[in-house]
């Protein structure tokens, strides 16, 4: 627990880490390690390669800090390496595709869950990385377009795609979940 | 630009709350004068709905262990995994503690201290290896007083006893629970604390509960649930949404999703996650359950920061505390 970090912006703790403070380094690991995870996750479709992607985004942030441009956003320029790295994995011609969903949970919910996991790994991968960044680091929609190199209108449009996209998908298990019988 | 698409093309924006006001208003009234763009509209807050039900899963601990290591490395903070790199230098660091950790890692300094011990070693042994030798002339003995130290064991040769272990410690483990104690017994542990207001007494047992492979699942969903309001009212909102966003993607099968949406957004808003609040509750505005408390929350996002009332996390003592209400069959904590 580090009672500096609610404080302190990505970027004042990224210049506390180049002036050899290593623990600063943590809080920006605990910020970002789970959204960029799960962006990886399900970019590459193989935990073991998003687990190994996502030591090699902090690794790259470590290397590159001296050249991060201060007045840049410490969150978009991390989405721009974590994506440039599923890119490249996606390039490389043996990928496993697979979804460990674990196996503790019921058959209901895993389905449903895995029923999501599919439809979103199915979007087409421009509209999928808009929806991820939204879902994982509801990052705003300009900061999209400056990770992605698009306009912000064709961001939206592709969320928009992707939402319908999802909705067509999965109309079955869109139906809204039993209302609870007393309120809280 | 037809009426249509402009509204369309601002409809993300409209759902996700990023909307200006005046905006906001034209969009609304283009959605209740067109069947099209409210069907559209109803179709991308189904998927909203979905994409928050996308559960969010955590990385291997591993991977943050060897991340931290590399930092610490880096910084001059911890030793490198290989013998000594430039690298280590590369980061500016100032002080005495960084200076004696370079030249005590440098080559010629490690040399000297070994040669140093090796000396000092061989003046220790040598005169005692030969004083062994002229006593007994073989491998060395234990002196009497040395002998009368070790327990024996029944049959009389030198093995050290040990205490004898009752089959009631046998059975028992540390922490004083039975391993084979069902979960329900640690649910029904954890509700009674967290109607107690014992907290932290409630995340232990509710984390063992929702972390068992043999739960059921509407155990499952009670624990997790009671888990994310114990961690809210403990005041750790992360592990409290990172336990709602695991309870979102069981929605289907529970019964207080909504309810559970209001609290997360209310964690949300204390994190500084506006967006992801509102996300939130825009859904949970929908249920007349929960609309009343889902539109109060709204309320408290449109609000300027200072002008919010706290997240009722800092302890008990407030109408929030109350115990929440039970879900399913499970017993009134």
């Amino acid at each position: 627990m580090t009672s500096r970090a609610p404080m302190n912006s990505d970027e004042q703790l990224l210049a506390a880490f180049l002036v050899g403070d290593s623990e600063v380094f943590g809080v920006l690991v605990a910020r970002y390690r789970t959204p960029i995870y799960n962006f990886l996750l399900r970019s590459v479709r193989d935990p073991q390669a998003a687990a190994e992607l996502l030591s090699q985004v902090f690794l790259r942030v470590m290397e590159r800090a001296e050249k991060f441009q201060g007045g840049a956003k410490f969150s978009t320029w991390i989405f721009t390496i974590a994506r440039n790295l599923a890119i490249d994995h996606a390039r490389k011609p043996e990928r496993v595709s697979a979804t460990d969903l674990g196996g503790e949970r019921s058959v209901d919910a895993a389905e449903v869950q895995r029923r999501v996991v599919a439809a979103v790994e199915l979007l087409p991968t421009e509209q999928r990385e808009v929806l991820l960044m939204r879902r994982v680091q509801r990052l705003p929609f300009q900061d999209i377009a400056d990770v992605v190199g698009v306009p912000v209108n064709t961001v939206k449009s592709r969320m928009r795609c992707a939402l319908e996209g999802l909705e067509q998908a999965l109309v079955d298990v869109a139906q809204p979940a039993p209302g609870p019988e007393a309120s809280t | 630009m037809s009426e249509c698409e402009r509204c369309q093309e601002r409809l993300v924006e409209q759902l996700s709350g990023e909307l200006d006001d005046s905006d906001g208003r034209a969009v609304l009234d283009h959605l209740a004068d067109c069947e099209t763009c409210s069907h559209l509209t109803a179709r991308l807050r189904t998927g909203m709905t979905l994409v928050a039900r996308l559960e969010m899963e955590e990385p291997p601990e591993a991977v943050t262990q060897a991340v931290m290591k590399t930092a610490r490395e880096r910084c001059g903070d911890e030793p490198a995994a290989t013998t000594f790199s430039t690298a280590m230098l590369s980061l500016p660091r100032s002080g005495w503690l960084s200076r004696v950790r370079v030249v005590v890692t440098r080559p010629q300094f490690v040399m000297g201290t070994v040669m140093v011990l090796a000396v000092v070693f061989g003046a220790w042994y040598v005169p005692r290896r030969a004083a062994i030798h002229s006593v007994g002339g073989g491998a060395p003995t234990l002196a009497p007083a040395e002998l009368e130290s070790e327990p024996l064991s029944p049959s009389g040769v030198g093995v050290p006893s040990m205490p004898s272990v009752g089959p009631e410690l046998g059975t028992e483990a540390l922490d004083g629970r039975t391993p084979a104690e069902s979960t329900e017994a640690r649910l029904e542990r954890g509700l009674q604390a967290f109607g107690r207001s014992d907290y932290v007494g409630a995340i232990d047992e509710l984390n063992a509960v929702a972390s068992s492979s043999d739960v059921s699942e509407d155990a499952w969903l009670t624990a997790t649930h009671h888990l994310a309001r114990s961690y809210t009212r403990n005041g750790d909102c992360e592990s409290a949404t990172r336990r709602y966003e695991q309870l979102f993607g069981r929605s289907p099968t529970y019964n207080h999703t909504h309810a559970a949406m209001v609290e997360a957004g209310a964690c949300y808003r204390a994190l500084g996650n506006e967006l992801r609040a509102r996300e939130l509750l825009e859904v949970a505005v929908q249920d007349p359950a929960t609309a009343a408390a889902a539109r109060a929350e709204l309320d408290l996002l449109r609000m300027p920061p200072h002008g919010r009332r706290r997240l009722p996390i800092e302890g008990p003592g407030r109408d929030e505390d109350r115990p929440p209400p039970t879900i399913g069959a499970d017993p009134e904590p």
